[in-house]
Parts: structure tokens; sequence; C-alpha cells
């Protein structure tokens, strides 16, 4: 936001306002970093919503081995996901049974103190199984390093799909550097 | 003569140290056995069977598995803890704890990958193991999307790849549907008759004379009130009543209604009072 004004942004003004007799001027240059950096982001982060609903979370955490990230933290980081269902459920049933039992609305008080306590639960049950879910690894031989069967191997089709790719790029910067805006 | 596996000599347990939940436990389990453990909630069937996979200790009295004292220290010893939990499985009441993996295969070749199997003996007895159980359309779906059933059957089959020597198994087979039922007690009759030792704790008298040929029932005092033949067990129809394992309900027989303690099996007893 910052960069629409001329105080951060110098150039030819396009809007101009008082705010308690400080003028503040938006100029063109401004506007054109920041729809920039708006139209950067938006791009980012529609890439990373089309691989995650395009790509199974498998396969993400494996190229997370790929990339060098270690194996205990790609280990915490599938652990975490499968629990989440988990809880989301527990958290589904407590908001289910609190209701099944409730009588028209609750009063915030009420409200805030069921709250709390769904969240005590929670917690415990998080630890408990925490617990429970260690044991069961320990019981198969877990010993604080994990291993993984790593049969993630490249395909002539993918190596195909990222020379594409690469192609893809590789124009897009040639273009970018050859078509001035 | 048999070789003993397990031994268990005036064995206690507390929870938190003042909670008791096992109280002078004594027991063997010879290679080959197959024990069911029974008895009502609370009498400590699943702090028992967390002792025999050494996941928890006795406060007093003591287990020897393979004629090793199982205690801490002996736990330690990489050696001897690869020795250990290569031979004995513990498939636990809840499913969900024991599928941790991000996908179905990944959960099963857990643990044959941490006792350092090689991998192309991995994916063979996966194969096979797969293909018993009906679970090779479950493959690569997450865990947290199968059907209860389905995670148990994982869940048997994610402790089965490691061939262990004996399998203990924490209620398997409650709150599944007869044909599932029917189905993981034909897998653990098949692997019992390998030679294989299966200790099972059940609340399902249905089930107890096809897993097992001992049974040692739990009392409310956290003791082994006694340890019989399922056949004989089942015919004693006191020692079931007094441990909470038959109820009285009425109920009709043709066009007559009536109340006795009976078992939910096919062809219950009679005795009427």
């Amino acid at each position: 936001m910052p960069a629409l004004f001329a105080n951060i942004t110098p150039g030819e003004p396009v809007f101009a306002l008082k705010v308690f007799g400080a003028s503040l001027i938006i100029t063109r240059p401004g506007v054109l970093t920041f729809s920039l950096f708006v139209l950067r982001v938006a791009t980012s982060v529609s890439f990373v919503v089309l691989l995650v609903l395009a790509t199974r979370h498998t396969h993400l955490l494996k190229v997370l081995r790929v990339f060098k990230v270690p194996l205990i933290f790609v280990t915490v980081l599938s652990m975490c996901y499968r629990y989440i269902y988990l809880f989301v459920e527990l958290i589904e049933n407590t908001y289910l049974a609190i209701k099944s039992r409730s009588i028209g609305r609750l009063h915030y008080k009420k409200g805030q103190k069921v709250a709390v306590l769904s969240i005590a639960n929670l917690w415990q049950r998080s630890f408990q199984l925490n617990e429970e879910v260690y044991s069961a690894m320990l019981s198969r031989g877990y010993s604080g390093e994990p291993l993984v069967m790593d049969e993630f191997k490249a395909r002539p089709s993918d190596c195909l799909w990222l020379l594409f790719v690469l192609l893809f790029c590789g124009c897009i910067i040639y273009l970018n550097y050859i078509v001035k805006v | 003569m048999q070789e003993t596996i397990f031994a268990l000599d005036n064995v206690h347990y507390a929870y938190l140290g003042k909670f008791p939940a096992l109280c002078g436990i004594d027991m063997q389990v010879k290679r080959g056995e197959k024990i069911a453990i029974v008895g009502a909630n609370g009498t400590g069937k699943s702090t028992l069977l967390h002792l025999l996979d050494a996941l928890i200790f006795p406060d007093k009295g003591n287990i020897k598995a393979f004629g090793t004292e199982l205690d801490e220290a002996s736990l330690n010893k990489e050696e001897f803890c690869k020795y250990f939990r290569s031979r004995v499985g513990f498939i636990f009441q809840n499913p969900d704890v024991q599928l941790f993996s991000p996908s179905v295969k990944e959960d099963i070749v857990f643990g044959p990958l941490q006792l350092g199997l090689e991998k192309e003996v991995i994916k063979s007895r996966l194969e096979e193991l797969t293909c018993a159980f009906g679970i090779e359309d479950l493959l690569e779906r997450p865990p947290h999307r199968l059907s209860t059933g389905e995670k148990r059957k994982v869940a048997i089959a994610s402790v089965l790849i490691s061939e262990p020597q004996v399998v203990i198994l924490d209620e398997p087979t409650a709150g599944l549907d007869p044909a599932t039922v029917r189905q993981i007690i034909d897998i653990l009759i098949e692997y019992n008759e390998k030679g294989k030792t299966i200790i099972t704790s059940t609340h399902d008298l249905h089930i107890v004379e096809e897993i097992a040929d001992t049974v040692y029932l739990l009392n409310k005092e956290k003791k082994i009130a006694c340890s019989l033949h399922p056949h004989d067990l089942l015919n004693n129809v006191d020692l079931l009543r007094e441990n909470n394992l038959i109820h009285i309900h009425p109920h009709k027989h043709k066009d007559k209604i009536h109340a006795h303690p009976h078992l939910h099996l096919g062809d219950h007893h009679h005795e009427e009072i």
C-alpha cells in the first residue's frame, strides 16, 4: 500500500487527497508497482492452490524430501495433516453433542464457557493421542529416525512435462526482456 | 517341550502410581498358543497387553520375554529392542492410533522398514498381504478416509507384514460387522496355524472358542480369576455372571417372553431364574 504514494514512489500524480492537513498523492508509477505486486501475489497463491488441489498430499510430502527437507520435519508435517482430520471430527461431534443437549440459543457467557471446556477437552485428547501414537510407533520398531520407502521416481512423461515447463518459463523470461511495457 | 515366550511373575501396575490396574498377575505363554484375555471393562486387559508389548513396565514383579527380563534397561539396548520388536506385534484397540502415515501403503510398510527388512522382501510381503486382506484398492488412500473395518484390516496388515512370532490384539473385533469379524478371525486362525502365538483381549465371547485354546479371566480385583479352556468358561454361567460377561434381559422364545442370563450366541444357555 505505501508504494502507491508519492513519498515512496515519486512520479506523475493520478489522485490527491488531504487527511488532517497532510496531502496524500497517489502516483502513476505507484499504481503500476502496486498492481504488479498484487498480481504477483495473486498468481503465486493461485499456483499454490492449484498445486494443492491437483496433487496428492502424499506426493507433495515426497517432493519435500526431494528438496532435502529433513525427514523428521516431513514426518511431523504428514502426521499433523493426518490427525487434523481426526480432531476436526472430534470437534464436530463435540459441537453436535452440545447442540443436542441445548435448548434455544446459548447465552454468550455460557457459550464462552462451553468453548473453553471444548478446547480443554481437545487438548487433553490430543495429548493422550500423542502418547498412544508414539507407543504404536515404538511397537513397530521406531527408534528415533523414521525410515520410508522411497519409490518416487521420474517417468519419461514427467521428464517431457518438465522440459515443456522449462521451455515455457524460458519463453516468458525472454519475452519479458524483449517486450517492454 | 514348547518354548516359553512370556513369563509373568506377580506383576503389579498402577497408573500414576495410585490407580491400580493390575494386582499380581502370574501367567505363562508358550510358543504357538492361542490365548484370550477376557474380563469386564476396567479389569486391566489393555494394560496387561501394553505390558506384554513392553510399552509400559511393571511397578512390581517381573516379565520375561524370550528368556530376557523386560524392563527399560533391556529395551534401551538397541540389539534386544530390535529382536523383541521384530518378534512381537501389537494391534491397538483404536486403529486411528496405529495408522499415522499419510497413506495406507506407507502405514503398512512402516514397521518392516524400521526393523531393517530388505525393500524387495517388504514389497513381496505387501503384495501377498494386501491380496489376502482384499485391500489392494486402499493402498494409496489416506487412512482417515477408510471405514472402521478397513482401518482395522490395515492395522492388522501393518503388524503381520513383519511376520512377528507373537501377535497381541486388543479387542480386534469391537464395532465391526459380522463379515469383517469372520475375515479377521480366519486371518488369525491361519496365522496361528503357521506356529505363531496369538494373544487377544476381547469381550466378544462368540469368538473365544475359535481364537483361544486357553482363556484368562480378569476379575474386578484386577487379578487373574482363572485360566480355563474356552468351552469350560462358556459353560460356567455363574463365573460369567459374576464377571459381567453375561446379562439378563427379557426376550422372546416363540410366543413366550422370559428373562434369564445368557450369552448372545446362536445356541445360548437356558438356565431359568
